[in-house]
């Protein structure tokens, strides 16, 4: 391994920083996993986040990924992907697409590699979850704009109990509109969604449903589709992806090698693998005092996370699971059953 | 049930059209839950990686990279289909640029799943 980010790191081939500036967002969706909304203000200065971003890129990550709150109405946007950019980032983001028009059309054509819509189901369905009748047609004007300016983007849909029926509508209507590709990713109850999950979360069948539908629609013709979800023999087959957070865990290591991807949130806390992760396994605080808590990280807390990875590939043996949202599952298993009650 | 679909769509007259017909049966629940039980501890269970699964005219197929000197020791293993029925192995070298890789396709009858037609 190495820090030019051309070999492996857990399961992703690049090295990725998901970065979670704000929770401030315009809409305030009834199952968002961050529990974002208009009234959240507040969150990292670009400042901040630009001094972590310069000693994170020389722990050998090379993509950075923006998320929210909503990210184009983050204060620090344009400082941000700027200075990302200059520091070698691919700069990728997800976005409702509302504010996608004017000047911030410009930035995104002129920084940003990939930008992903979010569509929670057919157009009645996502206009109710996001509790703004004009959700859709807002996503559907910034995929016109994004199409007209030669941005390559993609959709990120969420996969529910009641927006599967509708994963094939999305592939065609990703395809006649342009998009370059269609990202599935199952529901998980976290943040807000905790109190949707009876409601939206996938059956075990329907994981399989998703997982085959997915798999379907992957032809010739239409954008690239990929799923969030993966069998679960697969998965344990592919445990040796994380053998360098095993006992020979070099502190020399750059932290890319052993943690990708990498999260940054609102409050500026550094976490592995997934937003939403219980914050007892926080890597660090981003600030003066990073770059020697990321030496006392690799130095004497590694363990810690390779008792989780551990916990969840045991945790795949429990239950009837046929596919499993890795990312998700790592969130569930970084809590004891007691958190995860009072988190209900 | 899935002959029933390509029949209610007469355009359905391509590879593409099929799966997307049969993507959304299975999408909208008109393919009964222990058909896909069935199609899905197959899926689950492969203990090697997946690369893809489509359709073809003999029935469902899936997709299979095997590596290796010894990568046909791996096939009784792939054909194993618990609760289906093997129409059909088909084994591509890779060749000169790859020679231990096989891309290895094994496909199962229609008829052996249930609501699938055949």
């Amino acid at each position: 391994m190495s820090k030019s980010g051309s070999s492996r790191a857990g399961f992703l081939p690049a090295r990725v920083i998901q970065l979670h500036p704000s929770r401030f967002c315009n809409l305030a969706c009834r199952h968002c996993y961050s529990a974002s909304g208009p009234h959240l203000r507040g969150g990292l200065t670009a400042t901040e986040v630009l001094s972590a971003l310069e000693i994170l890129q020389g722990e050998g990550y090379e993509v950075l990924s923006l998320s929210g709150g909503e990210p184009l109405l983050y204060a620090g946007f344009e400082t941000v992907v700027r200075g990302a950019a200059e520091l070698g980032f691919r700069v990728n983001l997800i976005t409702n697409g509302a504010p996608v028009g004017g000047r911030l059309l410009d930035l995104i054509a002129h920084y940003i590699n990939l930008i992903a819509i979010s569509l929670d189901g057919a157009p009645p369905l996502h206009a109710e979850l996001r509790g703004d009748k004009n959700a859709f047609v807002h996503a559907e004007r910034a995929m016109d704009r994004l199409a007209a300016t030669g941005v390559r983007y993609g959709l990120a849909y969420c996969v529910s109990r009641e927006s599967l029926a509708d994963m094939p509508w999305a592939v065609e209507f990703a395809q006649a509109q342009g998009a370059a590709l269609v990202h599935f990713h199952p529901f998980a109850a976290v943040g807000r969604g905790r109190s949707m999950g009876e409601r939206l979360s996938l059956s075990e069948t329907d994981k399989a449903r998703a997982y085959l539908v997915a798999s379907l629609l992957q032809t010739d013709t239409a954008p690239g589709v990929q799923i969030d979800l993966a069998p679960i023999e697969a998965v344990r087959t592919e445990q040796e992806d994380y053998t360098l957070l095993g006992p020979a865990a070099a502190p020399d290591a750059p932290l890319s090698d052993l943690i990708n991807p990498l999260v940054i949130d609102e409050t500026g806390r550094l976490l592995p693998f997934c937003y939403g992760l219980n914050p007892e396994f926080a890597i660090g605080q981003i600030g003066p005092r990073l770059p020697a808590e990321l030496e006392r990280y690799k130095t004497s807390s590694l363990p810690t996370v390779q008792t989780l990875l551990n916990s969840a590939f045991a945790q795949l043996n429990v239950g009837n699971k046929q596919f499993i949202d890795w990312y998700y599952h790592l969130v569930e298993t970084s809590y004891t059953v007691e958190q995860l009650q009072r988190l209900r | 049930m899935f002959t029933q679909f390509h029949k209610e769509n007469p355009m359905s007259n391509n590879a593409n059209d099929i799966r997307t017909a049969l993507a959304r049966a299975v999408a909208q629940r008109q393919v009964p839950d222990d058909t896909i039980d069935k199609m899905a501890s197959q899926i689950a269970g492969a203990r090697f990686p997946i690369r893809k699964i489509d359709i073809c005219t003999m029935g469902i197929c899936i997709d299979y990279f095997l590596e290796g000197d010894q990568w046909w020791t791996k096939l009784p293993e792939l054909i194993n289909i618990e609760g289906g029925e093997l129409q059909g192995i088909e084994i591509f070298p890779y060749g000169i640029p790859f020679p231990d890789l096989h891309h290895v396709r094994v496909i199962q009858r229609f008829g052996a799943v249930p609501g699938l037609g055949g």
